[in-house]
């Protein structure tokens, strides 16, 4: 026998609106006016309107197809404003950019990112049919004291480096520096995550020796490289 | 306080300076390239990723077989 399909799952106008704004002020800022200035070509301006209409048309009129609803609203739009860019070529040259304005639009996108996520709904999990009752359940460990210090001074080194990167004056360095910085900004909250949790859970682990031993070429490595600064400090 | 308590705790401060000198060591970097100083800058990213490297290694679980 084969079981019914489950219902397309609909988009609440809410968060349509949630994705819808954001994506919105991120197009106008980043993508239509640059699209709009006198030397963009044509082909950019219509591009930048194919974004427009695959945001607005994947959160509105594909109903309650919530997979093509992203598929349009998230790989279409963003797909039509790389497009665009890609198109705009000069126009977009750090030394044109107005950087309020780009700084502004970067807020837009990350809005528009975190608009894809979902709030939990505000409904009591206990009156769900499905709900097992009875004694909360405990918690069976606490984040170790050292947790939260780790996690505070992995994400103030990473606006440390976004804004960094914001001192690098050339432009085509400029372009680089953000992309570094945005990597190492990555990379350190990723091993912060993971160092921070693995505090004072030492069952998973080896033995301190032994995890001493396994750093012992890259420590190696370390110190050379720290001798060899030395000495091209000592010889500027 | 036995050496393998001594030893792991050695092992979880190495690991934190590390941490912190891959931190240090990006921001450097960063620093560097918008002083103009690139080659600066290549040092210091590539201590910070060999330093950031060593530090998620020591955090690996112990082998199953052991």
């Amino acid at each position: 026998m084969i079981a019914r399909a489950a219902p397309p799952e609909l988009m609440p106008l809410s968060e349509r609106t949630r994705v819808l704004l954001p994506g919105l002020y991120a197009w106008l800022l980043t993508v239509e006016l640059p699209a709009l200035s006198r030397g963009a070509r044509p082909l950019g301006r219509v591009t930048a309107l194919v974004a427009l209409a695959a945001l607005v048309s994947g959160l509105f009129m594909v109903g309650g197809r919530l997979r093509l609803a992203r598929g349009l609203a998230i790989y279409g739009f963003i797909f039509a404003c790389a497009v665009t860019w890609a198109l705009l070529g000069g126009e977009l040259s750090p030394a044109r950019l107005d950087r309020i304005r780009a700084a502004a639009g970067t807020l837009g996108w990350v809005l528009y990112a975190f608009g894809w996520g979902r709030i939990r709904s505000a409904h009591v999990p206990e009156d769900a049919p499905n709900a097992v009752l009875g004694a909360p359940l405990a918690a069976r460990s606490h984040l170790h004291r050292r947790t939260v210090p780790i996690a505070v001074c992995a994400v103030v080194a990473a606006i440390g480096f976004e804004a960094l990167a914001f001192r690098v004056d050339r432009p085509e360095h400029a372009v680089l520096a953000h992309a570094t910085a945005t990597a190492c900004a990555l990379l350190v909250l990723g091993a912060s995550a993971t160092l921070a949790l693995r505090q004072g859970t030492r069952s998973d682990f080896a033995s301190g020796a032994t995890r001493l031993n396994g750093v012992a070429v890259r420590g190696a490595l370390l110190s050379v490289l720290f001798g060899i600064g030395l000495v091209w400090a000592a010889l500027r | 306080m036995t050496d393998r308590v001594l030893m792991s705790r050695v092992a979880n401060a190495v690991n934190l300076l590390l941490f912190l000198a891959a931190c240090a060591s990006f921001a450097l970097g960063l620093y560097a390239l918008g002083d103009r100083r690139d080659l600066q800058a290549i040092y210091w990213l590539v201590v910070g990723g060999i330093s950031l490297k060593a530090a998620t290694d020591m955090l690996r679980p112990r082998a199953s077989g052991r």
